[in-house]
């Protein structure tokens, strides 16, 4: 009988566990990321700055719906270089930890308006899986367009007043577009682990509470591509992590012989 | 001496007995054995039948032997013997019999109560009847007699119905419990049975073909057209079993049995019709395969049995299983084999061309680039079909001065010298406009589809590349290059581009070309070409009319091995096939001078004497091996016999339609920008799924679904990840080749997303036939207009013939399974609209009021007549006016419900959610939808022409 019973468990814990690998599949959280407490955790510190000629600030042609949208042409947000030369708005982010402190997530949903034909925040960080309001302030209608590859894509216009509200479960940096106003855009950072930040006007950048360990901490911008460094958090101590990004050539169109 | 009579001729008589006795002994064994090499064969056959089923029956038996099992199984026995024990134990036993007692009691009941039941009803019946016989006559006291004992009667019927539902009920309860007490034994025997049951299956099978084996005997097909009859089987007995005995021949059943088998039944078809070899013949192996001396037709083995496909199959067929020979139509086709070679079925594309006419050679490319390629084509173009002639320098320059001296056209100019931007601006053109569907500016892409580019600044005159460009077909009516409709700038822009591609280290040789003018020289290169026979594939002015200069090759296959001229080369050559001399094996002697041709055309000629113009002239086509067993296949199997009407299978219908769509599709290469397909992917558990890889990582990929899967729950339109663990086969979508080159330079150059690059690329026409009108595809296809003000890359106008165009809208239609040519549009009739109307009083101006309203504004993006939206053209959206003719109306009503399920990636967004615009359009998404699509269909004159505004006037 108790061969029976045994049977019946391993046949049991097979199938659950081909289940949970089959839900994790579909899931796509194949790395997941493991909460906890950090007592004594270190801190990360840096700027991140531009280095060679700043390029000029693109103005956006606003050439539609000139009533809402109509103001003079405002200033691009695709590259945001203070004077001293540090770069607003690098998406700094630890890439390989699979364990540290409590993933927080918002109380409320976080959003993106759009407003005088522009999103607003232009980049956003979302903790993976949670729901973002997308809204529209303006008395035209936009179209939310999400550009993504793993998270199901969408394309939706939105009505002057309302709001579209869409879950994001894969980890992914989406560029949105509103393909009626085609100089509106905006990113969303889907993150599979809390140690992300933004920088601040200054190029300044702090992310607290890492357990000890190396890791690669990321720069990411969306005119400048990405940068990363390896780095080695101590208990306690607060970890210098500077970053220093550049325009890159852009290739000419012609194909050529350079394969 | 003596007498005669006397003389004993025992001796005699006895060797003679004995020769006798041996002659028979020997007569009946070869009769009997000798003779009938097939039936070791069968019965060989039969054993390993045998012995496979006895092979499962042991693993089962050793599986049902196996401790575990053994454990199990006498398990359940105990339980079974506890189970009987527990039901023959007096209690239960008692508890059993009582129960048994009482159902019988129960029985003994219920007959006759069911029995009075009908008694009564019957009884009532027969009331019911006087009642009615009283009442017409009239005799009262009886009638009010009869309606008493019926309802007497009716309320007896009611008392028994109770009475039996009860028992009944009762019974039932008591047989259920009954079947309690047996319940457990039931159950475990049934569970014991299941696990002996293969063993039974197993043990049935082997007892079957142990004793039940059928006689030895001959199997035949007689396929009565052909008069001939098939005993191919007598050997191959299991050739058309599911599960083969064994991998040995003739044991084995026939490889890809589903496709060849199943599609020609061998009691059909025999095997002869495809394998050939001598059918009838059962004496020995070698008869049989027809590997006899002078056996005309040796069997086919292996893919040459491919070579019978086109005996009854249309050459442009793609065959499931003719995977071989439908390449080598193709390359006959390529390499334009008929140009010299009359070969029925070939070259029927009259529009077509197999190399470029001659006429204008001296405006377009320059005379020492003509010399040098004359001399050896593929040291230029390694990707070209023009084959070798191996031609000296002298033979060379002739040629040169004859195609020059009839050449009619320009005289180029000096070459000229363009800067950098001119350069640039050429190439931003070939890379945007589509070249690069077709041709390939770098030298190891190879041949793409059309000629590559990489050294084409050696060979073309600057002037001429852009008079080409404006319109191919001017210079080469027959050409497939298409006309991109570029202006003379642009063309200049391109040519100038075209001409800075040369290989590295290129330098231009300044010769002295006196010759090319030498009436002498040209009379020589007129004999040459002659000889060569260039005029089979080129047009050269004067030539037009001059025949074929190679064999006919429409009956190779059947050609006579004495005419095939091995020249001194015959003993090697068929040594290398293992033959001594030709007639041992007809077949594969022609298959090796086949072979011997293809890769050495010449070689016959070897240590022979011979004046020039007696020497072979085919050219080499510097052929792969592949290349040539595949031709050789194909040649193999044109052949002079013809079968019955009934063997032949005639494409009809949507196969055919299909098949010549194929046809002009390759022709034109659509498939260069294209995409007709998507990606299909099969998963464990043979769930196939369909739609777009968007992304692959190292363990997974991202999969967006272009259709619902029930079996993964998900719509069309979510993006899923999956594990590339559960994928067991992968077909990737066909076409759209210069979909990654778009990409890559929205991506690299004008800092996009990848996802957003791919809106660049020219349209996916997977389900085209569901969305357009063949109609409007037609004239489109004819003139082509710009549809899409956001691409760069065009659609070219090709010129293709009116019958081309038709069978591409044809092709469309079928594919999706929609009506050709004429389809019934209710949506621009009168009376369909007038319907609506009354139905929903304003309903078409209703319409027009979501089209118009700010949170949908359609004009926003489309342009519709002659109206345009703000903006740049580049930001617009397709010409609404278009859609009446062009599309069709349930794809738009699909197309506005949900945008990305049609195209993935459109900027087209959805608008109709459940509960929006009600204010403007009560109803459904679906109703919503459908009142667009009938304003659409019929758009008011006003909304596509501009409105004077108050300010205006």
């Amino acid at each position: 009988m108790s061969k029976f019973i045994i049977r019946y468990v391993c046949l049991i814990a097979v199938v659950t566990i081909s289940l949970i690998l089959l839900f994790h599949n579909s899931k796509g959280i194949m790395a997941a990321y493991e909460e906890g407490d950090v007592s004594n955790g270190g801190t990360i510190t840096g700027t991140v700055k531009f280095v060679g000629d700043v390029p000029e600030v693109k103005m956006l042609n606003m050439d539609k719906d000139r009533e809402t949208c109509g103001h003079d042409p405002s200033p691009s947000e695709a590259l945001l270089i203070s004077p001293d030369k540090t770069i607003k708005n690098v998406v700094v982010s630890i890439q390989n930890i699979s364990k540290g402190k409590k993933f927080e997530r918002p109380a409320e949903n976080p959003s993106i308006d759009q407003k005088g034909c522009i999103f607003i925040p232009h980049v956003k960080m979302i903790p993976q899986g949670s729901t973002i309001d997308l809204l529209n302030s303006d008395d035209v209608m936009h179209n939310l367009h999400s550009w993504s590859m793993k998270n199901t894509a969408f394309n939706e216009g939105v009505a002057g007043g309302g709001k579209l509200a869409k879950t994001f479960e894969f980890s992914e940096t989406i560029k949105m577009t509103c393909d009626v106003h085609k100089w509106m855009s905006a990113w969303i950072i889907v993150q599979n682990n809390p140690y992300y930040t933004l920088t601040g006007e200054n190029g300044k950048f702090r992310i607290e509470d890492v357990p000890p360990g190396t890791y690669t901490l990321r720069a990411w911008q969306e005119s400048l591509g990405r940068v990363a460094q390896e780095i080695t958090v101590k208990a306690g101590e607060e970890t210098k992590a500077d970053f220093e990004m550049t325009k890159k050539e852009k290739r000419k169109r012609r194909r050529r012989k350079e394969k | 001496m003596k007498k005669e009579e006397e003389k004993s001729f025992l001796g005699l008589f006895v060797l003679l007995a004995f020769i006798l006795a041996a002659t028979n002994v020997g007569a009946l064994w070869n009769e009997i054995v000798g003779k009938r090499p097939w039936k070791h064969y069968q019965s060989r056959f039969y054993e390993l039948e045998y012995e496979k089923a006895k092979k499962k029956y042991d693993a089962a038996v050793l599986k049902f032997g196996q401790p575990e099992e053994q454990y199990m199984y006498k398990a359940v026995q105990r339980k079974i013997d506890e189970a009987k024990e527990e039901f023959e134990s007096p209690e239960v036993q008692d508890e059993y019999k009582k129960a048994l007692e009482e159902l019988r009691t129960l029985e003994e009941e219920l007959s006759p109560l069911r029995f009075e039941a009908i008694v009564t009803r019957n009884r009532m019946l027969e009331k019911k009847y006087l009642y009615g016989k009283y009442k017409k006559e009239e005799e009262n006291v009886k009638v009010e007699d009869a309606v008493l004992s019926i309802i007497n009667l009716d309320e007896k019927n009611k008392d028994l119905t109770e009475k039996i539902k009860y028992i009944v009920e009762r019974r039932a309860r008591l047989q259920k419990k009954l079947e309690g007490f047996k319940s457990k034994i039931n159950r475990y025997t049934k569970y014991l049975e299941s696990h002996e049951i293969s063993i039974h299956k197993y043990k049935e099978a082997m007892e079957r073909l142990g004793s039940r084996r059928p006689q030895l005997q001959v199997y035949q097909v007689r396929l009565e057209e052909l008069n001939e009859v098939d005993r191919c089987m007598t050997c191959h007995v299991g050739i058309n079993e599911k599960k083969s005995v064994s991998e040995e021949q003739p044991y084995s059943s026939h490889p890809r049995r589903e496709v060849y088998l199943g599609k020609h039944p061998p009691e059909e078809f025999g095997c002869v019709l495809c394998h050939e070899g001598q059918a009838r013949a059962t004496t020995s192996v070698d008869k049989a395969h027809g590997e006899v001396e002078y056996w005309l037709k040796p069997m086919y083995k292996g893919k040459m049995a491919q070579s019978s496909c086109i005996r009854c199959h249309d050459k442009g067929e793609e065959l499931v299983g003719g995977e071989e020979i439908a390449k080598a139509v193709k390359l006959f086709d390529e390499l334009g084999c008929y140009g010299c070679h009359e070969t029925k079925g070939f070259g029927r594309d009259k529009s077509k061309m197999i190399g470029p006419d001659l006429i204008e050679i001296s405006s377009k490319v320059n005379p020492a680039w003509l010399v040098s390629w004359l001399k050896g084509p593929k040291n230029f173009r390694p990707s070209t079909r023009m084959p070798d002639f191996i031609l000296e320098e002298k033979e060379a320059k002739a040629i040169t001065a004859y195609l020059w001296q009839q050449s009619e056209g320009f005289t180029p100019g000096e070459r000229e010298e363009f800067d950098e931007d001119t350069i640039d601006e050429g190439a931003y053109i070939f890379e945007s406009v589509g070249c690069l569907a077709c041709h390939s500016d770098v030298e190891e892409d190879g041949k793409v589809y059309g000629p590559n580019l990489a050294r084409i600044g050696e060979k073309v005159n600057y002037e001429f590349l852009v008079s080409w460009l404006l319109k191919p077909k001017a210079h080469q009516p027959k050409t497939r290059m298409p006309d991109f409709r570029l202006d003379e700038e642009d063309a200049q822009y391109l040519a100038a581009y075209l001409t800075t591609l040369k290989s590295e280290g290129y330098e231009e040789r300044l010769e002295e070309l006196e010759w090319l003018n030498s009436q002498e020289v040209a009379g020589l290169g007129e004999k040459l070409i002659f000889r060569d026979g260039c005029f089979g594939c080129h047009k050269i002015e004067g030539m037009e009319d001059k025949s074929k200069i190679g064999v006919e090759l429409t009956q190779i296959g059947s050609k006579n091995i004495h005419l095939f001229d091995f020249g001194l080369m015959e003993k090697e050559i068929l040594g290398g096939v293992g033959l001594k001399h030709a007639a041992e094996n007809i077949g594969e002697a022609r298959h090796a001078w086949i072979n011997a041709k293809l890769s050495d055309p010449r070689q016959f000629d070897k240590g022979r004497y011979k004046m020039p113009e007696d020497r072979l002239r085919m050219p080499n086509f510097g052929l792969t091996e592949d290349e040539i067993k595949e031709l050789s296949i194909l040649l193999t199997g044109m052949r002079e016999e013809e079968l019955p009407e009934s063997y032949i299978a005639k494409l009809k219908g949507s196969k055919k339609y299909l098949v010549e769509g194929k046809r002009v599709i390759d022709k034109f290469n659509c498939q260069g920008c294209h995409q007709f397909s998507i990606d299909t992917l099969t998963l464990k558990g043979a769930n196939e799924i369909k739609g777009m890889v968007k992304l692959e990582e190292e363990d997974s990929l991202f999969f967006q679904l272009w259709e619902d899967n029930e079996r993964l729950d998900r719509k069309a339109g979510e993006t899923i990840q999956i594990s590339k663990e559960q994928i067991k086969n992968r077909i990737k979508s066909e076409g759209g080749d210069i979909a990654s080159f778009i990409i890559d330079y929205h991506v690299e150059v004008e800092g996009r997303v990848a996802e957003e690059a791919r809106v660049f690329t020219p349209p996916v026409l997977y389900g085209e036939g569901k969305k357009v009108r063949s109609a409007w595809l037609f004239d489109f296809l004819e003139e082509p207009v710009g549809l899409r003000p956001w691409l760069d890359v065009r659609m070219p106008t090709f010129k293709m013939t009116e019958h081309e165009a038709t069978i591409l809208a044809r092709y469309f239609a079928t594919l999706e399974g929609e009506r050709y040519p004429f389809e019934y549009v209710k949506e621009t009739k009168a009376k369909y609209i007038e319907e609506k109307e009354r139905e929903m009083p304003g309903y078409l101006a209703m319409a027009r009021h979501l089209f118009e309203s700010k949170d949908v504004n359609c004009a926003s993006c489309h342009v519709r007549g002659d109206i345009t939206p703000e903006g740049e053209p580049s930001d617009w959206a397709p010409d609404l006016s278009l859609a009446r003719n062009r599309l069709k109306a349930d794809w738009i009503v699909r197309w506005l419900l949900d945008p990305q399920l049609i195209q993935p990636g459109t900027k087209m967004p959805k608008f109709f959610r459940e509960g929006v615009f009600q204010d403007i359009f009560p109803g459904t998404p679906e109703e919503q939808a459908e009142a667009l699509k009938d304003l659409l269909m019929n758009l008011p004159e006003e909304m596509l022409k501009e409105q004077r505004t108050e300010t205006d006037e």
